[in-house]
C-alpha cells in the first residue's frame, strides 16, 4: 500500500517547523525548520518545506497548521482596526481600552430572551457611515444574545447590505454567558481576521507551488481542527493552538493517555494535562495576556523559564533564571564577530565580585537595522555594535545611560544578550548552536564572577531550573490557590534542607501519572527535574517538533449546546445558536432541539471537511426537590458533540 | 423557663394571635432570653409549621398571612435589642437582601435582615418582588459584597437561577457572593443554580455570610 502522509506546520513567532507524518506507521518521517518571516510568512514556510523530501510531498493527504500568530498579536496588542457595536450594554466593558472604536446602541434581551429594549436601528443607520470609516472588520454583540440573537443578526444584516466588511456576531463564537467576555472575544476575532487570512493565504500559496492538493486545516486552542475556511471566520479560535497541538503531539509520540505535558521552549515552559486521551480545557475560557475570552482552549500554565532565559546573579553564590528572555551569547557572537574578543577581554580581568548585582556578560544591542526614518534617541556608543554592561559600569561617564538602556529595552529599541541555559549546553557540547567559543567564555566569566568552577556553576543553574519547575508542577497539578501546598513545595524545593539532629525530615511528593517532556531543551532539564518528584519523564524521539506533529494528528471536534427552560405558563423555551423558540410540550422541545443542534453541527462539520461525523447527544435534566417536597424542573441542557477526521483520503 | 416562653411564642403564632405573640416576646425579652433563640426556636419553627400546612393544603392563604403578621409583631419587640447588639460591633461587610420577582413574602427575608444586622453586617433591604435587573442595580449602587435572595413560592425559585445568570452575563459574577434561602429552597437547589451559599435558616444564612466575609 502506498503511504499516506500528513504535513504538520507550526508557524511560531520565531521559527516555522514542518513535519511529515506517515499515518500508516505513525512515524515522523521528516522534520525541518526555518526562521519565520514577517509579515509574509510564505518565505519561512517555503524554506522549512525545502528541508522535507520534495518527492513525498505529492503524497500528502492532509495539511494542518498550528500557529502562535494570534496569541502573539493579542499579547503584543497588534491587530487590525475593528469597530465594536454593543447592543443593550449599560457601559463599555471596563476591560476594553478607552481607545476602542465602539458604538453603543439601545436594544438587547433579558435572561429569558425577551426584548429588553427595542433595537434602535435608526441610530445605527445615522452613524454607521462615519463609524465604519477606516475600519477593517466589525464585531456586533448583544446583551443576552445567547438567549436571543435577533438584534445581533439584524445589525449584522444591515452592515452586510451596505458594506463589504467581515462582520462578527458574538453568539456565533460562544454560547456562554458573560457579555463582557463576549465583546472581548468578538472584537479580537474581528481584529485577527486580516492577520490569519494573510497567514492562510501565504500557506496556501506555498502548498500549491509544491503541488500539494490536500485541504488545509488549522488547529484550535483545544487541539481540534477546523478548515482554513472556518478559521477565516473564527481566527480567535486559534488562540493557544500551539500549546494545544503540542499536547496532542506529545500524546501521539508517547502513546500515553494520561500525563502531565511539559513543553519547554526558548522563552517559557508550558504545563498542560492529558486525561483519558483528551486535552483538559480551561473552564474559564482562554486568557491571553490581560484578555479574558470565551475561546475553548487547553488549560495551560505558562512559566517564564526556558532555554533562553536570562541568568542573573542574585546574592552570594545564588542566581536566578528567567523570567526575562534574552539572546544567547552563542547566537550574538555569531552575528557580531567582535563579541568573542570582548568576552576574552572580560575573562582576562574578571574576579570574584564584591557585590553581585551586576551581570558580568550582559550586552546591549540596537534592534535591527531597518529602523530607518525616525531615529530613536539612543546613546551614540551603541552605533558601533554590542556594548558590555560591565564595561559601561566601569566607565563612570556612561553608567547613567544604562538606566536609559533599561527603558529603551522595554520600548523594544534595544535588546539584551547574556548567558543563558542554552549557552551552558552549547559550551558543554550537548547542543550545537552559533559560536561554542562565546558560550564557553560566557560560562567561564560567570563562574569566576560567582567564585565557582565551571562544572559546579553549571550544576547550580540546572538545579535552580529544576527546583523552580518542581514547584510549578506541584502547584499546577495540585491547585494554584492551595496556599498550604505551594508554601510546602517552595519550602521543600527552594530553601535549604531541614536541620537534622539525629532525626531529620524528608518529603516525597510524586505525580500519579508520568510526564511527557517536549521542546528543544526538554532532554537537558526535564528528566532531571521530575526525578526530584520521583516521577517518570518520557522525552519522545521527535520531542522538538511535537507542535507540528500534534497539528496533523488532531481531528475535528465540535460541541454545540442548547438549553430548554420551562416557562411560568407551562410552555418550554429552547435556546440555541439558531435563536429562541417556544414549544408546548417537553418532548417536542427536546426533539426540535436535537434536530436544530444536529443541523448546526453537521453544517459546521461539513465546512471542516467531515461528511459523516460521529454524533454523541447528551441530555442533562436539572430537576430538584424543593423544601415543600415537590419536584421542579429547572432546565435541561442539550449537548451534541460531533467528531471526525477530515474526509481527505479519497481525494488527490 | 425559657422553653416555656418560647413555646408560648410559637403557640401564639400558630394560633394567629398577634397580641399574644407580642406579649410572649416581651416577656422573653424582660427575662433576658437570647432574642436569636426566640426567633429560631419560636418564630421560625412556627412559620415552618404553618408553611408545611399551607403546602399540604391544610391552611388557607389568609391564615398564613395572619401567622406572618403575628410573627412580625413579635419580631418588632426583639428588633431593638438585636440591633443594639449588632451596632456595638464593627461592621463586617455589606449585604443586600431581596425577595425575588413575583414573590411578596417578606418575613423570612426580614428575619434574615435583622439577624444580619445584629451580627454586625450593614444590610440594604430593597424589599419584595424585585426583578434581577433591580437587584443588580441596587447591588452596584450600594456596593454590597453579598446578595441574599429569598423566595417562599416554588414558582419563583427559577428567578434565583436567573439572578445568577444575570450576574454572569453582566460580567460581575465573581464580584458578589449569592446566598439563597426560603422555605422551598434546598442545598441541592443552591448548588444546581450555582449559588455560593444556602441559608437553611436565618442563623445559618448569617454564618455562611460570616464565612464569606471573613478577613
Amino acid at each position: 500500500m502506498k503511504s499516506e502522509y500528513g504535513l504538520g506546520i507550526d508557524a511560531g513567532g520565531t521559527y516555522t517547523d514542518v513535519v511529515l507524518v506517515d499515518f500508516a506507521t505513525s512515524k515522523v518521517v521528516n522534520a525541518s525548520k526555518a526562521p519565520t518571516t514577517h509579515p509574509d510568512a510564505s518565505e519561512g514556510i517555503r524554506a522549512a518545506l525545502a528541508g522535507v523530501g520534495a518527492d513525498l510531498l505529492p503524497q500528502v493527504r492532509m495539511v494542518s497548521l498550528a500557529t502562535t500568530f494570534a496569541t502573539n498579536a493579542i499579547v503584543e496588542d497588534r491587530g487590525a482596526k475593528a469597530g465594536l457595536i454593543l447592543v443593550g450594554y449599560d457601559e463599555v466593558p471596563p476591560d476594553l481600552p478607552r481607545s476602542t472604536h465602539v458604538l453603543m446602541v439601545e436594544g438587547g434581551h433579558t435572561v429569558t430572551g425577551e426584548e429588553k429594549a427595542l433595537l434602535d436601528l435608526g441610530a445605527i443607520e445615522e452613524r454607521i457611515d462615519t463609524f465604519l470609516g477606516g475600519v477593517d472588520a466589525v464585531a456586533v454583540t448583544g446583551f443576552f444574545s445567547v438567549r436571543n440573537p435577533e438584534h445581533e443578526l439584524r445589525v449584522a444584516q444591515l452592515i452586510r447590505n451596505r458594506y463589504d466588511l467581515p462582520v462578527v456576531r458574538g453568539h456565533r463564537l460562544s454560547m456562554r454567558l458573560d457579555a463582557v467576555k463576549r465583546a472581548t472575544t468578538a472584537w479580537w476575532n474581528a481584529r485577527l481576521i486580516p492577520l490569519i487570512s494573510s497567514l492562510i493565504g501565504s500557506t496556501t500559496r506555498v502548498l500549491s507551488e509544491k503541488g500539494i492538493q490536500a485541504p488545509l486545516m488549522v488547529v484550535r486552542g483545544d487541539g481540534s481542527l477546523m478548515s482554513a475556511q472556518t478559521a477565516l471566520d473564527r481566527p480567535v479560535d486559534t488562540l493557544l493552538s500551539g500549546p494545544a497541538a503540542s499536547i496532542l503531539g506529545a500524546k501521539y509520540l508517547s502513546g500515553l493517555e494520561n500525563a502531565l505535558i511539559v513543553d519547554m521552549g526558548g522563552t517559557t515552559t508550558d504545563m498542560a494535562t492529558l486525561s483519558g486521551g483528551r486535552v483538559i480545557i480551561d473552564p474559564q475560557g482562554a486568557q491571553v495576556g490581560r484578555w479574558k475570552t470565551h475561546v475553548e482552549a487547553a488549560k495551560v500554565r505558562t512559566i517564564g523559564l526556558g532555554g533562553d532565559s536570562l541568568i542573573s546573579p542574585n546574592g552570594d553564590q545564588q542566581l536566578s533564571v528567567g523570567p526575562r528572555r534574552v539572546m544567547p551569547l552563542c547566537v550574538l557572537a555569531e552575528r557580531y564577530s567582535k563579541v568573542s574578543q570582548m568576552l576574552r577581554n572580560i575573562l582576562r580581568r574578571i574576579d570574584k565580585a564584591h557585590s553581585l548585582s551586576l551581570n558580568p556578560c550582559s550586552f546591549y544591542v540596537i534592534h535591527g537595522q531597518q529602523n530607518n526614518g525616525t531615529k530613536p534617541f539612543l546613546p551614540g556608543f551603541l552605533e558601533a555594535g554590542p556594548v558590555s554592561e560591565l564595561l559601561l559600569f566601569e566607565d563612570a561617564c556612561n553608567w547613567s545611560s544604562t538606566l536609559d538602556l533599561d527603558h529603551s529595552e522595554k520600548q523594544g529599541l534595544v535588546f539584551r544578550s547574556s548567558l543563558t541555559p542554552t549557552d551552558i549546553r552549547v559550551a558543554s557540547g550537548q547542543f550545537s548552536l552559533g559560536s561554542r567559543e562565546a558560550a564557553q567564555l560566557g560560562l567561564a566569566i560567570f563562574a569566576r564572577y560567582m567564585g565557582m568552577d565551571e562544572t559546579s556553576f553549571a550544576e547550580v543553574v540546572e538545579e535552580e531550573i529544576s527546583k523552580r519547575l518542581c514547584v510549578e508542577a506541584v502547584t499546577y497539578v495540585g491547585d494554584k490557590d492551595d496556599e498550604a501546598l505551594s508554601s510546602l513545595s517552595e519550602r521543600w524545593f527552594l530553601q535549604p534542607p531541614f536541620p537534622t539532629n539525629g532525626v531529620g525530615l524528608d518529603v516525597q511528593l510524586t505525580l500519579t501519572a508520568p510526564v511527557i517532556g517536549v521542546g528543544a531543551p526538554a532532554p537537558a532539564y526535564l528528566p532531571m527535574t521530575f526525578r526530584r518528584l520521583h516521577t517518570e519523564c518520557i522525552v519522545p524521539e521527535a520531542y522538538e517538533v511535537s507542535v507540528a506533529v500534534g497539528a496533523v494528528v488532531g481531528m475535528v471536534d465540535i460541541t454545540v449546546i442548547g438549553k430548554v427552560v420551562p416557562s411560568d405558563t407551562g410552555r418550554y423555551y429552547l435556546y440555541t445558536a439558531a435563536g429562541k423558540e417556544t414549544f408546548t410540550s417537553l418532548e417536542q422541545t427536546l426533539e426540535s432541539g436535537r434536530r436544530l443542534l444536529e443541523d448546526l453541527v453537521r453544517e459546521r462539520m461539513r465546512r471542516s471537511h467531515v461528511a459523516e461525523p460521529l454524533l454523541d447527544f447528551l441530555v442533562e435534566e436539572k430537576r430538584v426537590k424543593t423544601g415543600h417536597g415537590e419536584e421542579i424542573h429547572l432546565e435541561t441542557e442539550l449537548r451534541l458533540r460531533a467528531t471526525g477526521r477530515p474526509n481527505v483520503w479519497d481525494q488527490g | 423557663m425559657s422553653e416555656i416562653i418560647i413555646g408560648q411564642l410559637r403557640d401564639a403564632i400558630v394560633a394567629l394571635d398577634g397580641d399574644k405573640a407580642r406579649e410572649a416576646a416581651q416577656k422573653g425579652f424582660d427575662d433576658g432570653l437570647d432574642p436569636v433563640d426566640m426567633i429560631n426556636q419560636g418564630i421560625r419553627s412556627a412559620l415552618d409549621l404553618m408553611g408545611e400546612r399551607f403546602a399540604s393544603g391544610n391552611l388557607f392563604l389568609p391564615e398564613l398571612m395572619l401567622a406572618a403578621k403575628a410573627a412580625d409583631a413579635a419580631v418588632g419587640i426583639l428588633e431593638p435589642e438585636l440591633l443594639r447588639r449588632g451596632g456595638a460591633a464593627e461592621k463586617l461587610g455589606k449585604v443586600l437582601m431581596a425577595t425575588v420577582e413575583g414573590d411578596i413574602h417578606d418575613i423570612g427575608k426580614n428575619i434574615v435582615t435583622l439577624l444580619m444586622k445584629s451580627a454586625g453586617f450593614e444590610v440594604v433591604d430593597i424589599g419584595v418582588d424585585k426583578t434581577g435587573e433591580e437587584i443588580l442595580g441596587a447591588a452596584k449602587v450600594h456596593e454590597v459584597e453579598v446578595i441574599g435572595l429569598s423566595a417562599l413560592l416554588t414558582t419563583t425559585m427559577p428567578r434565583m437561577k436567573e439572578m445568577v445568570e444575570i450576574l454572569q452575563e453582566s460580567g460581575v459574577r465573581d464580584q458578589y457572593k449569592v446566598i439563597v434561602g426560603g422555605a422551598p429552597v434546598t442545598q441541592e437547589f443552591a448548588d444546581l443554580i450555582g449559588a455560593d451559599g444556602y441559608g437553611a435558616d436565618a442563623t445559618r444564612a448569617v454564618n455562611v455570610t460570616k464565612r464569606f466575609l471573613a478577613r
